[in-house]
């Protein structure tokens, strides 16, 4: 019995996507709406959400057109078979750099917070360990700890946020809507790469009970996460200003060093956030590095995926450490996200949605479709 | 998965299964024979030859294993019916002698649970298990009778569960007694008791009980075919059979519920789990078991749900506590001493300048000697254990505190830990908290309040992979329609929780209708269909 | 062998972590072995000329005793700011006997490039290793805070730091910062935990600025101008008393108390506090309970922009004198005292403005983000020269105070 035969709930793949997107972008994402739009940044937010939601959908739709197969497979069908590896080795690279930069990231921010003389390697050794450990035990594991953890993520966070209520100036955000147009939209486009991860629906939608639900938990999904960066980027820019939002590196963690909990037992809520932080990048890094197993396990047209964790796992230990320094991380990651993060996560998908319905295929109600999931399987 | 499926694959039959049977034989003497043969030196067995019939011309004798059968009963329903009774009444000649096994088996013996047994290994079985058998001369088959009879503990209050309010009743050693505990409780047909025999020595009695109505299909099949896949010599208590068909024995989490309360066993059966009792123990295995039921105390269901919800909230904050505690004191000690309070900081780092061990040690040494004085505890008679616990915390923490060895707060955080812990209702899922707070300690030593991080992340992984006969062992926390959590972390009012389980139960989802609330049209109709 | 995987995972991470723990434990520093700085002092390296010559002279001193002398030439490169730490002596708060000295607090000084240089020129000769952490309060020296150049690098040095709270008091000091750690107040001995606490209950007073190292440093950040508490030594005692003007990087002089009342109350910040008007030579001390602020900008007939800025405040009458004749429940005394405090609270302000925009050309409350968030299109005009528009512009201020409460005598 192979790990993947248990199926996952539109509730579970909803959990999936909200702890996969939120990850190591949350932390900077503040400073990159208001770089490109000043007080305005929420509106990025709000455009790059939709964008995003849409895309996320016509992602399920495309896959509603092949029921019971994943990108890997019907990459095939439309692009010729060549092109079709070729894709499938590509998204797998994406998602090794991914994960490889979610590992970086953490690394370099928890050195920078709680443990600075811990080398960078053990610490993304242990995280990259842990992690396999999580995608070793298969999709519903994943959904099952997703479901468990996006509450446990989400409700401490607002929980810690709420003494700064009092320090949150909204004034901040004004003068509201000043920008250009033009700016917005060339924002927008910067600011849709942290939404980026509900791609991976192109192949848990497989794996759903039942996946035709996979459209409306997107639709769920992805509104949810752009009500959270709002909050986010709303707080931190009403806490600090658009001008040291500008400065800080990681504004959204800088918030928290203000805040003084009145009469708690907390003197610093900033190693807490850290906390629930690593459990959210945890879930990001883990759904990439699944990601990246699934992919190459489909291709391989293996049973069990749990051979190919670990060898994959010092790629990504490698990849995480070639920056030399947080800049050089930071610019990999601006070109990472323009010359793969937008192909693979918006291009591609949607060109692969308008070739399906020029080549007018239709989805077949095959016995493969709405196969009604036996309970408790 | 593919561990659990390689070790549950049907098997090659084993040799002892296939052993000839030996039928009976003609003659009274030759199968008497046969038993002596096979009981030589065991002096408990009773034989007693007799003679039947006006002219004692038919020879019997009965067989049993002396202080496991009810002698009141062999005297009066065996040996007197047939040595006086029979011989008083006087039936036509050529029936008798022709029938005499058929009459003895329907007219003669006046006990209750009588069965005739073709394999005289068979009998054996049952003669070793406190029945009585009854040979005929000239006839193969024995009759075997049902006498057990020994003494036993009856009814006490269990022992591990006690409640406040509730039931006292608990399970004892006898499976009979026990089921019938059971049955009383649940006066319905649908409760099935299907038995069979486990160990091949010890040929242990084995009962599985659930509600054939709710119970999950799936789930029974699993059972059935783990508990028929154990080839054992002997299952001396149900926790031999918790680890035969437990899903993953790596795990320090228990996946099989135990209890000694016929009442928990009763609604777990409402619920469509499983219950498998073994003979000569109290304990009553019930499956599926997940991390929320573990959590469960039946005094839970028996008190108003405002208080339930309260406890249940700190059943699961102590769990936390008892896992977590002396792990974050080390990493706030020896790592960031920045999250707590400024004077809270100097106030430890003042109280432990006389320390001589670093933080990790002192909280390890603590831990150990918390450890050794509970197990200190349970092994000694009662009283002993209970001061044991009391002296050795008070004179080692005082006098550890006094020499400077160990801080103030250690022993604050060592004895709240242990008071947590004891707060979890059972025992079995209270051990795995204390298990892996020492991982979480070792963490917090390497790598800090990130290596708790990293600890509590493989403790949740493992859980959310873990699974117990089918049932992911954290529903009704994940995966499970959202009315589940009713019944989580907190109790909700009685008249809420009106379905049952989706995560157990195979169907028939309504437990109970609120009538009061449905309003007289609805409830008055099938008031009214009822009647007609 | 698949099925041996997940043991050997478990082996190879528990192998793994045993390693770590072995060798590891890299930032592990207990907590006792730990002194935790509770104040910072700052100052800028300068030797009168005496002092420069007592130290020569002492250095001599130690030479011939066989030490290395400890000396800080004036002209050498590395020789360029002074900082000071305290910490206390936890061992006295819970410790029992032992080699525990008898010091109450520790502090210590020494000269370099920078603050991280001299902490670790510091670090070799203590027993413990240096955690800022549980910092309370950073001292500036005057002199520091007037050298532009030292003034930004140690800004920077701070703002860079993760281990630094935000929540930490930037205070500029009258004199030399140093000295003000090695005064032993009576009331409470450790300094840090001192001015934290002079902080936390005497805010109400509005008599000192109360913004905290996150404040000041976002405030410098927009435009290189901030108020700053300013801290005054007695004999043996500490009080945060008015505040220092920040320009430019630089100080730029000091306000007093009542002063800084004033700009607080502009930047509607006030919480409380007493104002003493004179009712027929009789003091009467006001007490504030709420105040608030309103502001409207537009431009006058000649094109420049004039502020008119209502104050607001409500609160209790709590003295006047025994026995007089004229009782103070009677609404048109009241309304009569409500506006010799209304002139009070004008004059103050008025003076304040007149002083921060002519004699110092400071905006201290940053009008210029008040304009860009509000005003966007007033702001388009004026926000690259407000540095010079500022003192332009036409400051009109009107007061509207209430007398709620008179205590509980007529």
């Amino acid at each position: 019995m192979a790990r993947n035969d248990e199926k996952i709930t539109s509730n579970q793949l909803v959990a999936i996507m909200i702890s996969l997107i939120i990850g190591i972008g949350i932390l900077s994402l503040p400073r990159e709406v208001t770089e490109e739009a000043g007080p305005d940044g929420w509106a990025l937010i709000i455009i790059g959400g939709i964008v995003s939601t849409i895309v996320a959908f016509i992602i399920t739709r495309l896959g509603d057109l092949f029921p019971g197969q994943s990108v890997v497979e019907y990459s095939k069908t439309l692009l010729t078979t060549p092109l079709g590896i070729l894709y499938s080795l590509g998204f797998i690279l994406y998602f090794l750099f991914f994960c490889a930069f979610e590992v970086r990231v953490f690394a370099e921010v928890l050195k920078q917070f709680l443990l600075d003389r811990t080398p960078t390697e053990v610490i993304a050794a242990t995280f990259l360990l842990t992690s396999a450990y999580m995608v070793r035990q298969g999709v519903a594991s994943m959904g099952r700890m997703a479901e468990l953890l996006v509450p446990a993520i989400i409700i401490p966070y607002f929980l810690f946020l709420l003494p700064a209520v009092g320090q949150m100036k909204y004034d901040n955000l004004l003068p509201v809507l000043r920008t250009s147009p033009l700016k917005l939209l060339s924002g927008a486009a910067v600011v849709t790469t942290s939404y980026l991860g509900f791609e991976l629906a192109l192949l848990l939608q497989v794996y759903m009970k039942r996946p035709k639900d996979a459209g409306k938990a997107m639709l769920i999904a992805m509104p949810l996460i752009m009500v959270f960066y709002l909050a986010v980027v709303i707080s931190t820019v009403s806490v600090l200003g658009i001008h040291e939002v500008k400065k800080i590196i990681w504004p959204s963690l800088a918030i928290f060093r203000l805040i003084k909990v009145p009469g708690a037992f907390l003197e610093n809520i900033h190693g807490f956030i850290m906390s629930i932080w690593v459990v959210s990048i945890f879930m990001t890094l883990s759904g990439f590095y699944y990601g990246a197993v699934l992919t190459l396990s489909r291709m391989l047209k293996l049973k069990d995926h749990s051979l190919l964790v670990l060898p994959l796992a010092p790629v990504i230990y490698f990849f995480s450490l070639v920056p030399d320094n947080v800049a050089k991380v930071y610019d990999f990651l601006d070109m990472f996200s323009m010359y793969l993060g937008i192909p693979f996560g918006f291009i591609f998908p949607v060109g692969l949605y308008v070739l399906a319905k020029l080549r007018g295929i239709k989805p077949k109600e095959g016995k493969d479709v709405e196969k009604p999931a036996a309970k408790n399987d | 998965m593919d561990l659990l499926n390689k070790l549950f694959k049907p098997k090659k039959k084993d040799d002892t299964k296939e052993m000839p049977r030996e039928k009976g034989f003609a003659d009274l003497r030759k199968n008497l024979q046969f038993f002596k043969e096979r009981l030589k030196d065991c002096d408990d067995v009773v034989y007693r030859e007799f003679s039947v019939g006006s002219k004692s011309q038919y020879g019997f004798a009965i067989i049993y294993v002396d202080g496991m059968v009810d002698k009141f009963l062999i005297n009066e329903e065996i040996l007197k019916s047939l040595m006086l009774e029979v011989t008083r009444s006087r039936p036509s000649p050529g029936l008798f002698s022709d029938n005499i096994y058929s009459l003895t088996l329907k007219g003669a013996v006046t006990s209750g649970e009588v069965k005739e047994e073709e394999y005289l290994d068979k009998a054996m079985t049952s003669l070793l298990s406190g029945d009585t058998l009854l040979l005929v001369d000239g006839y193969r088959k024995v009759i075997v009778i049902g006498s057990k009879g020994w003494t036993n503990r009856g009814v006490q209050e269990p022992q591990t569960e006690s409640v406040v309010r509730g039931p006292r009743e608990g399970f004892s050693e006898t499976l009979r007694i026990n089921t019938s505990l059971l049955r009383r409780r649940l006066k319905d047909p649908n409760l099935k008791i299907k038995q069979l025999q486990m160990g091949k020595q010890s040929k242990t009695d084995i009962a599985v009980a659930y509600m054939d109505n709710i119970v999950n299909r799936g789930v029974l099949e699993e059972v059935n075919r783990r508990l028929e896949a154990i080839d054992i010599d002997g299952v001396m208590d149900s926790g031999y059979i918790e680890q035969m068909i437990e899903d993953n024995w790596f795990s320090p989490f228990p996946q099989v519920q135990n209890t000694e309360r016929p009442d928990k066993v009763a609604a777990a059966l409402l619920e469509g789990r499983v219950a498998i009792i073994c003979d000569n123990t109290p304990f009553v295995l019930l499956v599926p078991a997940t991390l929320n039921i573990l959590f469960q105390a039946s005094e839970d269901y028996y008190e108003r749900w405002f208080v339930a919800s309260a406890i249940r909230l700190l059943r699961y904050v102590s769990a936390s506590v008892s896992y977590l505690f002396p792990a974050v004191y080390i990493a706030i000690t020896s790592y960031h001493p920045g999250l707590i309070p400024t004077d809270l900081a100097l106030y430890i780092a003042g109280t432990r300048s006389t320390v001589p061990f670093p933080a990790f040690i002192e909280a390890l040494l603590m831990e150990a000697t918390l450890e050794l004085l509970r197990e200190a505890g349970i092994r000694l008679p009662g009283p002993i254990g209970q001061t044991i616990g009391i002296v050795g915390g008070l004179v080692i923490g005082t006098a550890a505190v006094d020499a400077g060895l160990v801080s103030p707060i250690m022993v604050i955080i060592v004895s709240l830990t242990a008071i947590a812990s004891f707060t979890i209702s059972s025992y079995n899922i209270a051990i795995p908290f204390r298990l892996l707070r020492f991982m979480l300690m070792l963490l917090a030593l390497i790598l800090g309040l990130y290596g708790i991080m990293i600890g509590i992340l493989i403790t949740l992984v493992h859980l959310c992979s873990l699974k117990s006969f089918g049932v992911p062992y954290l529903s009704p926390l994940v995966g499970t329609p959202y009315y589940e959590l009713k019944d989580s972390f907190i109790k909700a009012p009685r008249i809420s929780m009106q379905k049952r389980p989706e995560s157990l139960s195979g169907g028939n989802d309504v437990r109970l209708r609120d009538k009061r609330r449905e309003g007289p049209g609805k409830g008055g109709k099938s008031e009214n269909g009822k009647k007609r | 062998m698949l099925k041996n995987l997940p043991r050997r995972m478990t082996s190879l991470v528990l192998v793994i972590a045993l390693a770590a723990g072995i060798s590891g434990c890299w930032d592990k520093v207990e907590i006792d072995d730990r002194a935790f700085v509770l104040a910072l002092a700052i100052d800028k390296f300068e030797y009168s000329e005496e002092e420069k010559a007592r130290v020569e002279e002492q250095g001599a001193e130690e030479e011939q005793q066989g030490m290395t002398p400890k000396e800080y030439p004036a002209d050498s490169r590395r020789n360029r700011i002074v900082v000071s730490i305290v910490y206390p002596n936890v061992g006295l708060l819970g410790g029992k006997g032992g080699l525990i000295p008898e010091d109450m607090k520790f502090p210590m000084s020494t000269v370099g490039p920078d603050i991280y240089e001299c902490l670790s020129q510091l670090a070799i000769s203590m027993s413990k290793d240096i955690f800022l952490g549980h910092l309370k309060a950073v001292l500036v020296g005057e002199g520091l805070a007037a050298d532009r150049q030292l003034f930004m690098e140690v800004l920077d040095d701070m703002d860079r730091n993760s281990e630094i709270s935000r929540n930490v008091y930037f205070i500029v000091v009258e004199g030399k910062a140093q000295q003000a750690l090695f005064i032993e107040p009576l009331v409470e001995p450790i300094i840090g935990t001192y001015i934290e606490k002079i902080f936390e209950t005497s805010a109400r007073s509005s008599r000192f600025h109360q913004k905290k190292l996150g404040d000041v440093l976002r405030s410098l950040d927009i435009h290189g101008d901030a108020l700053a508490p300013r801290l005054v030594m007695r004999e043996r005692e500490l009080a945060v008393a008015g505040s220092c003007v920040i320009k430019d990087y630089r100080h730029a002089g000091w306000l007093g108390e009542i002063e800084t009342r004033a700009v607080q109350w502009i930047d509607n910040m006030v919480r409380g506090g007493i104002i003493t008007v004179y009712v027929d030579d009789i003091p009467v001390p006001y007490e504030i309970t709420e105040a608030g602020r309103e502001i409207k900008i537009q431009h006058d007939a000649g094109g420049n922009l004039r502020m008119h800025i209502l104050l607001k405040g409500e609160g209790n009458i709590v003295g006047y004198k025994f026995a007089e004749k004229q009782e103070l429940m009677d609404d048109k005394f009241i309304k009569s005292i409500e506006k010799a405090i209304e002139e009070e609270v004008v004059a103050e302000c008025t003076g304040v403005m007149d002083k921060l925009q002519h004699q110092f050309g400071v905006d201290i409350w940053g009008f210029s983000e008040y304009l860009r968030k509000y005003h966007p299109e007033i702001y388009d005009e004026v926000g690259k020269d407000w540095e010079e528009i500022f003192p332009e512009v036409k400051m009109l201020f009107s007061s509207d105070i209430k007398i709620r409460r008179i205590g509980i005598t007529k």
